[in-house]
Order: C-alpha cells, then structure tokens, then sequence
C-alpha cells in the first residue's frame, strides 16, 4: 500500500500540471515556467517576444517580429549579430510598458510571449493575439531554465542543449585553469546619488558565472536574504565609508550611471586603499556591463571571455566563445 | 460691459441674458474639441483610412484588428483624455476660486503628491498587488492627504485661506519626500512602473477608467451647479460672503472636497498630469471673462482640449515611441503659463 501511494505521489509529481487541448496547426508545450503549466503553439506562428526572452529566441535563430531594448542592449555588446536590415525589420517596441500598442498589433504576431511582471499590458496584448506567460516573479528561474523554456516555446529543445553544453565545456576548460581556489570576489557599481556603491549578491547573473568557475563571494558582501531584508535579494547599497566591505581578491565594477561620481570615488584615498585596487585586481566590464546583469548563454559566454582576459590573462580565449564572430560589428 | 443676448420663452415666463463672448468661446472650444477627437481617432501607428475608422465606428466588427485598434485602444484613450483634462481643471478652478489664490491647483492640496505616494507605495511594498488596486490607493491617499492638510489648517485665528495654502504646500513637499525615498529604495523594476505611473501617462486608459471618471464626474455634476454660487461668494473675501448670507466653513470644506475628489479620480485613473489644473482656469479665463458658473464650464472646456491634444501628441509626433501626456501638458504648461502672466503683468504696468 505504501508503495503504491509512494508511486501515486511520484507519477503525480512528473505528470504535467495540465492537459492541454491543443487544436490542429498548433503544437503542444508543456513547461513549469509557463503560466497555466502550459500553451498551444501555432505552427510557424509570427511570434512577438516582448521582454529579454526575446535574445534567447535569437540565439536558437527565431527572430522576433518585435525590437525591443534587451536587443538593443545585446546589439552593443555583439555589434555583428543583427544586421540594419535585421532591426528595420521589425517593429520597435521599446519598453513595453511604454510602448505603442498600436504599432505592435501592425507588426501583426501570431502569438507574444511575455513576463508575468506586467499583468496589465498583457491583458492588453492580448486582445491583438494570445499571449504566453513566462512566470519570472513566481519562480525566480535561473538563467539556464529561461533559455530551456523559450527553447521549448520553440520547439528547438536540442539546439538549446547544444548551446548550454558547449557553454559548459567552456565552462569546464575554464576552471580547470583557474585551480581549484581561485579566490573571493565581489561585484559592485557607482550609483548616482554618490556616497554609496550598488553591490551586487550571488544572485546576480555575472556573479553566478564567477562561482559557477570556482571564485567564492567575499565574505563581506550580503547574501540574497540578508539583501532581501533590507529591500531587494539581487544587491544592496553600500556606504563608501564601507568600501572596507568589498576587500574580496578580484573587484568587478560595472560602469556608473554618472562618470563624474565614479571619478570622484576612484580618486578616493579610501578606494586606492581598497586591497584589490591597490593589487590592480580589478575587473572593468566592457562596454556597458549588460552582460554581467542580463542573462543569457551569449552573455554568459562575454562573462567568460573577461575571466579569461583579465585574471587569466589569455586573449584571445584557448577556447573561443562560440558567438565571437558576433563581437566585430556588421 | 460685455454684450448679452437676451433669451425669452413662453410669453417672458422663462427670460435670461447670455453673455456672448463666452458662449462663443465656449462654442469654438466645442469645435476645437470635437476636431482633436477626430484627429485622434484617424491618427495612429496601426493604419486605418478615415472610412474604414468611420465604418468601425458605426458597426465594431468582433474579432477583426481594426475593431480592437478603434474601440479597445484610440477611443477610450480619447474618452479618459478628456475627461481627465475636465475634472483636473475644473479641480484647479474651484480651489482658484475659493483660495483667491491664481496659483492654486490639485497639487497644492497634496492631491497629487498622495495618490502618487500611496501608488507607489503599492507598487513598491506590495509588488504582488492586483493593478487594479492602484486607483483605489490613488483615490485613498490623494483623498487621505487632502484631509490632513485641512484638518492641520483649521483654526479659530483669521488666514484660514493662507494657512490652508501654505500647509498645502509643506505636506505636499513632506509626502514627495516620502515618496522619493521609497522610489530610490524599493526594487528597480518597481521603481521603473511606478515612474511609469508618475509620468501621467493615457497609454493604459481603457473602458474601466472611462467609466469610472464619467461616472465620478456626473455623480459630481450637482455639486458643481451648486458650487457658481458659494465660489461667486468666496471671491470677494470671508466677511463680505458671510454678509452675502454664506457658511463660508462649510461651503470652503464642501468646495475643497469636491475640487479633490474630481482630482483624485483624474490622478487615479492616468496618473499626476501636470498644469492642467493650473494653466486651463487661467487660459479659460483669458478666452473670456464670465461668471463663476460659466468659468467653471470654460475651464473644463479647456482642459479637456489641453489633454486631448497632449494625449494626441504625445503619441503621434514621434510613434512608435509614446512620450507620457503628462510631459506634454508640462512641456507646453509652463511657458504658456509664464507667457500668460507676462503679459498680465505688461497690461496692469500699461
């Protein structure tokens, strides 16, 4: 008998939470991270991808029939992925929040796939197509999970896992040349209201990377629920005063919102001093820093090329980032 | 003296006079209305031919796109534009009226400044909370900070009027604080919808809003015949309106409540729309000088042409990017505000 409702419990726990009948010309995905358990998927369907999800969809080669500003944002770290042709194709959104949804239902999709954090502005989507929740708030999904779900939106399961398995190996050659105690690290940015630095926890996107190849996170930096409690899991400001906090090996700082506060600070007898700066062990993100906060298996990849670059000292990487040929602009 | 038009009916049983100047505004206003409705409702990202918008118009066609575009999207836009812009001036008018003060509007009263609070309030303590409550919140904490500023003004000594402005003036800036705290603090992704929110923005506004001003400012529609009298009274100062045979406490509490409560639905329903209730009283008051009655239905006039037109341009000088009407109505607002006191000024120096 115990085995048998041991067995129920199991079957129950794997079985879908829902059974969904799909009609004909439409394809059936079923996945924890969709809203409802899952959705029909129109076959060949025009498909609008209105928040960051929609790089990931890029990566497995279905553009979307929206632009918005996650691509923007993936266009100036990989200048060479798009093509003008590319982004004039496609009916720019911005924001959604913001955006005109007279020019989404002109774009005309088939079907939009968006985020759970905007309720009211899918409701509205969805009288122009059915719209297909991505549940980011209620589960907080990891960065490897979001591109399995767009993947499985796509039907492009196995290209998803070849790119997550090249990552890895990557990933692997990586930390094998670190050794096996690389050392701490903290991730920080200037914040504009000056007097205080944004420090960023282990939930952080470029962070995960950073203990994913071996670092640990500084001891002084918060973890998510001590960060959670003063307001946010994924950073926390920091008084200057306390920069003493941030004496990990390996500083990462992402570029400042205010050039002339991040100046400042530098100049600082208190920053010169900190352990890292003074041992030049810092870490300068290239461009904006996107990649170190956005997250995707491209981004992910830019993590890696700087760990090798700037603590290994190997440029260009022994193994190549896979989408480095995107690095040059068109 | 202004020219009248003489109306009689019924063997002189009904007779009254008409100022001309005014109804003629008020006309050309009605016109100017009814064209950036037309615009508005032609104009947009998603291209309809003018007899296509008429014939959707006449006969919604369910499940076509050009349906959703016209009913769902442009016209209850339009609708909440207008009658946001009414209400918010006719909020400014009223306090205008009462306050003696040319300067007054919704968010010297803290109107503004408490339902943005309590907004973001919900939206960063209470992320989780349904979208639907921010309006409830709005109205609660414009309504909430309107009453704690009259009741701290209250008082037995003279310059209720000025107390009641400058209060005004120091719990607004007290709840702003409060609320720019909350916005450098709480989550970025909260922080970005409630300054969504905070910019005044129609993009949302749907049927549900429509309704609910309409119904607000019919349901208000009594109060506001009533209140040409008590505001024709106010203008002449406390003493000659006790003389004039007016409660001027409870007439002023009465006129404050429903200057904030006009507001409170407009700031619920799309957000803190700048100047409208500053600039409209003034810019109705330029067209045509007229009774406080006839001012009031100016001043609505007007505000409503303000954002309608704001809303129209906001989201048509340069779509597919949609700047927030309440930009527009500051970015125009204020140096028309100044031009009007300008030249107010240079006549009274002539």
């Amino acid at each position: 008998m115990r085995a048998f409702l041991t067995s129920l419990v199991l079957a129950a726990s794997v079985a879908p939470a829902v059974a969904l009948d799909c009609p004909d010309g439409t394809r059936t995905v079923l996945h924890p991270l969709i809203e409802g358990g899952g959705a029909c998927v129109p076959v060949g369907a025009r498909i609008a991808w209105v928040e960051a999800a929609a790089v990931n969809a890029w990566l497995l080669g279905a553009p979307s029939v929206t632009w918005n500003i996650y691509l923007d944002q993936f266009r100036a770290a990989y200048p060479g992925a798009f093509s003008e042709a590319d982004r004039a194709g496609a009916v720019d959104i911005g924001r959604l929040p913001e955006a005109d949804f007279e020019a989404i239902a002109a774009a005309a999709p088939d079907l939009f796939v968006s985020g759970d954090f905007w309720p009211e502005e899918n409701a509205r989507l969805d009288r122009i197509a059915p719209v297909v929740v991505i549940d980011y708030e209620g589960q907080a999904p990891g960065w490897r999970e979001i591109h399995t779900v767009v993947a499985a939106i796509l039907g492009k399961e196995a290209a998803a896992d070849e790119q997550l398995a090249a990552f890895d190996a990557r990933l692997a050659d990586l930390r094998a040349r670190l050794g096996p105690d690389p050392g701490s690290f903290a991730i920080a940015r200037m914040m504009d209201s000056g007097g205080q630095i944004q420090v960023f926890t282990e939930m952080n996107f470029g962070a995960q990377q950073m203990l994913a190849a071996g670092f640990a996170m500084h001891e002084g930096v918060l973890s998510p629920d001590e960060a959670a409690a003063l307001n946010r899991p994924y950073w926390y400001a920091l008084s200057t005063e306390r920069l003493g906090d941030l004496a990990a090996d390996w500083l990462v700082v992402l570029p400042g919102w205010d050039a002339a506060v991040e100046e400042a600070l530098k100049a600082s007898p208190l920053w010169q001093s900190l352990p890292p700066v003074a041992a030049g062990r810092l870490i300068a993100p290239a461009g904006e820093g996107q990649h170190w906060i956005r997250d995707n298996v491209a981004f992910a990849h830019l993590v890696l090329d700087e760990i090798y670059d700037r603590i290994l000292g190997l440029a260009p990487p022994p193994v190549p980032n896979p989408f480095g040929g995107w690095l040059a602009g068109n | 003296m202004s020219a009248v038009w003489r109306v009689a009916a019924l063997r002189g049983a009904i007779a009254f006079e008409a100022p001309v100047r005014p109804l003629l505004v008020l006309a050309l206003l009605g016109a100017a209305i009814a064209a950036t409705a037309l615009a508005s409702l032609l104009t947009g990202s998603y291209g309809l031919a003018w007899s296509e918008v008429a014939a959707l118009l006449a006969r919604p066609e369910a499940g076509s796109m050009g349906s959703t575009v016209v009913w769902e999207f442009r016209f209850p836009r339009l609708l909440a534009a207008l009658l946001t812009g009414a209400m918010l001036a006719l909020s400014g008018a009223i306090l205008q009226g009462i306050t003696r003060n040319p300067l007054a509007d919704p968010s010297l009263v803290g109107v503004s400044q408490g339902a943005a609070l309590a907004v973001v309030a919900l939206i960063v303590l209470w992320p989780g909370a349904m979208p639907g409550l921010r309006p409830v919140a709005a109205f609660g904490g414009a309504m909430a900070v309107a009453a704690l500023i009259l009741s701290l003004s209250r008082g037995d000594a003279g310059g209720a009027t000025l107390r009641f402005v400058l209060m005004g003036i120091g719990v607004a800036a007290f709840v702003s604080a409060v609320t720019g705290a909350m916005l450098t603090y709480g989550r970025l992704e909260a922080a970005q919808a409630a300054l969504g929110w905070l910019a005044g923005s129609l993009h949302a506004a749907g049927w549900g809003e429509v309704r609910v001003l309409a119904l607000v400012l019919l349901g208000l529609c009594p109060a506001l015949v009533w209140a040409g009298r008590p505001i024709s009274a106010l203008r002449f100062g406390p003493e000659v309106a006790t003389g004039l045979g007016l409660a001027v406490q409870p007439a002023r509490v009465l006129l404050v409540l429903l200057s904030v409560a006009l507001a409170a639905a407009a700031v619920s329903a799309v957000g803190p729309l700048g100047f409208v209730g500053l600039v409209a009283p003034h810019v109705a008051q330029r067209l045509a000088r007229s009774g406080p009655g006839l001012h009031l239905v100016l001043s609505a006039a007007t505000g409503a042409l303000m954002v309608g037109l704001a809303d129209l341009i906001g989201r048509a000088a340069f779509a597919p990017l949609q700047i927030p009407a309440g930009l527009v109505t500051a970015l125009v607002g204020s140096p028309l505000f100044a031009l009007l006191i300008l030249r107010s000024q240079s006549r009274r120096t002539l």
